[in-house]
């Protein structure tokens, strides 16, 4: 039961107010809602009220964002290097300013960047035992969800480095050359020999994404917490 | 019918109003105007400033994945119709 503010309001959660969330959108909507509720709450909620699947649903989604959105972004990780080292261009343009450079790296830790930034927002909702709970397990299902896509690109991207050797991309290529006979292969074959050199920096600079997307909201979440229990110290002195 | 059909496509098919020549320069303009050079820079840039304005001052998070696709759209595609083109 809680008491809810000016008007009087008596607000009762029950098991109907909590829906299944479908995606980190609705996951960060139902954290926002619960919040709300708790914060007003004279008696905290059973910890129960949030059953052990709905922690798994919340952790699938914060899994499922961090493994699915940051592997598709992964992929996209060589392309970024590749312009730095002048084989990819950007812009439509083979040599790439200092400018260009840096848009490239930003663009490819921006989805990262951005969910973190996101999910840090959620710092503000981290105050019942119930809200608690469901920011605790997106989290975790976000961090476990960066770390495997970590070690599925390292895994993905060093056997890619160790299995492109020169007789392999040869035979690849006349194979393609059945295909298109007319192409000319040999530029093919000396840019995929050299664009091998970035996949080393690629895992690199996943790794760099992937400790953002966890540390960015854990580490702003830690802080609102350490100066919410200063403040609460020094009114209650 | 055929009569009809004929001139439907007619009214839709652009070469009916340009000339071939007209109309592939239109888009070789098109293309070289937002997918290589300032004019790719600013719209990719403008993108990825959407997104992030849609995720930090809307919490929009389909808006900021719309954006930040559109803005590598926009950033990468001069590159690969250079390799055809």
């Amino acid at each position: 039961m809680a008491g809810g503010g000016d008007q009087g309001t008596v607000i009762i959660p029950g098991r109907d107010d909590m829906k299944k969330p479908l995606n980190l959108l609705s996951a960060v909507d139902e954290i926002q809602h619960t919040a709300a509720i708790e914060r007003d709450m004279l008696e905290p909620l059973n910890k129960n009220f949030l059953s052990v699947k709905q922690r798994l649903d919340f952790f699938v989604i914060g899994f499922r964002t961090a493994f699915l959105g940051g592997l598709f972004m992964a992929l996209l990780t060589p392309f970024a290097v590749g312009v730095v080292e002048k084989m990819v261009p950007i812009f439509g343009d083979k040599d790439p300013s200092l400018f260009d450079e840096i848009y490239a790296f930003f663009l490819a830790i921006s989805f990262s960047l951005g969910c973190g930034i996101f999910l840090a927002s959620l710092r503000e909702c981290y105050v019942g035992v119930v809200s608690k709970g469901m920011i605790r397990n997106l989290f975790s299902g976000l961090g476990l969800g960066a770390i495997l896509k970590f070690f599925i690109v390292l895994l993905l991207f060093n056997y890619i480095y160790i299995a492109l050797t020169p007789t392999r991309v040869y035979k690849i290529l006349l194979f393609v050359h059945k295909i298109f006979s007319h192409a000319d292969l040999q530029p093919a074959y000396n840019w995929i020999l050299s664009f091998k050199q970035v996949i080393p920096v690629s895992v690199v600079l996943v790794g760099i994404a992937s400790f953002l997307l966890i540390s960015i909201p854990t580490v702003t979440l830690v802080i609102y917490t350490y100066k919410n229990r200063r403040k609460k110290e020094q009114f209650g002195e | 019918m055929v009569m009809l059909y004929s001139g439907f496509i007619d009214f839709l098919n652009p070469l009916h109003y340009f000339t071939a020549g007209e109309y592939s320069s239109f888009w070789a303009v098109l293309f070289a105007t937002v997918f290589r050079g300032i004019g790719a820079r600013i719209i990719s840039m403008t993108c990825l400033t959407l997104a992030f304005w849609m995720m930090l001052r809307r919490e929009n998070f389909p808006g900021f994945i719309v954006f930040l696709i559109l803005s590598l759209v926009f950033a990468y595609t001069g590159g690969v119709l250079s390799l055809f083109f």
